[in-house]
């Protein structure tokens, strides 16, 4: 019994990745939205004053739902909870990722709307929304357990292996959000961003120890025409990032790092071509695992380096690797072949 | 469930719900939650670029000039970060902080800064019972170390009376 419990267990992300993917990323979305985002919004002293927030979602909405009066909290706590348990555990499975979803879409919408668009959620929000449409989401759920108890049939458990196009879909989102990501930086920095230096300056910039009013720096272009500069002079063109990292340690990697010009422009361009090469996980497994094993290690430098933590992207970017490849081979090594032995585990 | 997975209908339909926003964004260069272009850490930057911080000061009727950093009603990063992106806005080419498609006319961006800045006062009235003549807003040049470059200049005043906001070649006005 416990051995097939085990076995079962290790198929998982073979047979269900994306009931992995969908247990897992309800409960880190949800649990960072309860936290952070809900609190945030109803201990907020100044909606009124952003009359000019509204992402595309809000406008959808009445405006009575985001005042945030302090007898709504208890409401949308309870519709949030509901969702996302509902989402993990896979109780009206589809519904309830679809309400988390929205909810994400919005309440994240309104945080852009205050100053801060979190570009980890929007794509993860995304993610969740897209694991309601999608076959294979439910597999291990208590919808499923219902539906084979009902119905008698199992045919409803080979969802994941019938039909690939949602991982596809997945995959397809991933890249296309890092090959936007690495057009931005070509389409604002210009060649010049080769040079490494932008990301030297984010890896050395501690933001948070600068005092109030010196936190957000504004970047000028003094090469804008005057003609461009009808506001104010200065040519305005954008705001900097913030690096939230406050470990004495990583300083020490942090300053190394920005001593070093040619490494600096080392990973200038591996993250252009990183980012605008993911195409390639298209053409088999090995190019899959190896693109999403970087993609991995990417966000795990970039969250020790800035004090991100990333967890969502690396969960997503774990399930989306092509697991049976890894099972073929890591099953034909020597070493694992006693205890796949032990676990009657012939094949995956 | 599983015959709609397989209609061929239904995967274009998903395909294009999810794909095509994100494309539309990436094309155009805007962005609206969930759906970016990615703008992060993407303008370059070095040892020689060109770096301001704000400062928005209250002018009472007595002339008394009050720096407001303490009444944002949020950190100073998540208040420039919304004033910048939603309401100033960038000065070449569309904002890729905003879902604004086009560039910036003076009648919208003029607009735009009447709107922040009526919303901005009454917020200091209920919040703080502040009340000002006019809003200043300033911006000083500082290094890539966050030195400072410059003093303060006047770049724009908000009258809390008019609900206009002069600013450009009215400077020389304000200024004296």
């Amino acid at each position: 019994m416990v051995k097939n419990v085990v076995a079962s267990i290790i198929k998982l992300p073979v047979t269900q990745p994306l009931s992995l993917l969908r247990f897992f990323l309800s409960l880190l979305v949800g649990l960072y939205t309860y936290n952070s985002c809900l609190s945030y919004f109803f201990t907020f002293k100044n909606i009124k004053q952003y009359e000019l927030n509204a992402t595309w979602i809000i406008e959808l909405f009445p405006e009575r739902l985001f005042a945030f009066l302090p007898q709504d909290l208890v409401y949308w706590k309870a519709i949030l909870v509901l969702a996302i348990i509902g989402s993990a555990i896979g109780f009206l499975g589809r519904i309830s990722l679809l309400l988390l979803g929205t909810i994400t879409f919005i309440f994240y919408g309104f945080d852009e709307g205050l100053g801060s668009f979190d570009h980890q959620v929007s794509f993860s929000s995304q993610v969740i929304f897209i694991l309601a449409l999608i076959p294979g989401s439910m597999g291990v759920s208590i919808d499923q357990y219902f539906i084979n108890k009902w119905f008698k049939k199992d045919r409803f458990y080979s969802e994941a292996r019938t039909y690939k196009w949602g991982v596809t879909l997945l995959l397809l989102l991933l890249i296309l959000t890092y090959f936007t990501a690495g057009i931005s930086k070509l389409r604002y920095g210009g060649t010049n961003y080769l040079d490494g230096n932008t990301i030297g300056f984010y890896i050395q910039d501690h933001t948070f120890e600068y005092p109030q009013g010196k936190h957000k720096l504004i970047i000028g272009d003094p090469s804008l025409p005057k003609t461009s500069k009808w506001k104010d002079d200065y040519g305005l063109q954008a705001y900097t990032y913030s690096n939230i990292q406050k470990s004495l340690t990583v300083r020490k990697v942090q300053y190394w790092i920005v001593e070093q010009p040619w490494l600096l422009k080392g990973i200038t361009i591996f993250t252009i071509i990183f980012e605008l090469g993911g195409f390639i996980v298209f053409f088999g497994s090995k190019y899959r695992n190896w693109y999403l094993f970087f993609a991995f290690l990417f966000h795990t430098t970039i969250g020790f380096l800035m004090g991100f933590t990333f967890y969502q992207y690396r969960l997503i970017i774990l399930c989306l690797m092509d697991w049976k490849a890894i099972y073929a081979y890591v099953a034909h090594l020597k070493w694992v072949q006693p205890f796949l032995n032990k676990l009657n585990i012939k094949s995956i | 469930m599983n015959k709609l997975f397989a209609k061929k209908w239904y995967v274009v339909a998903v395909f294009t719900l999810v794909l095509a926003p994100n494309l539309f964004v990436a094309i155009a260069g805007v962005e609206s939650f969930p759906f970016t272009q990615a703008p992060m850490f993407a303008h370059h930057i070095d040892k020689n670029s060109d770096f301001y911080v704000f400062k928005f000061e209250g002018v009472t009727a007595d002339k008394e000039i009050l720096n407001l950093e303490k009444y944002y009603g949020t950190s100073e990063r998540d208040f420039v970060r919304h004033f910048f992106g939603k309401a100033y806005g960038v000065a070449s080419g569309i904002n890729p902080f905003s879902n604004k498609l086009g560039e910036d006319t003076k009648e919208k961006f003029e607009a735009r800064m009447r709107t922040f800045f009526k919303n901005y006062t009454a917020f200091l009235k209920k919040e703080y019972n502040l009340s000002f003549n006019e809003i200043q807003l300033s911006i000083k040049k500082v290094d890539y170390y966050r030195n400072d470059v410059s003093n303060y200049n006047l770049i724009g005043i908000y009258n809390c009376s008019t609900n206009q906001y002069m600013y450009g070649e009215k400077r020389s006005s304000i200024n004296n």
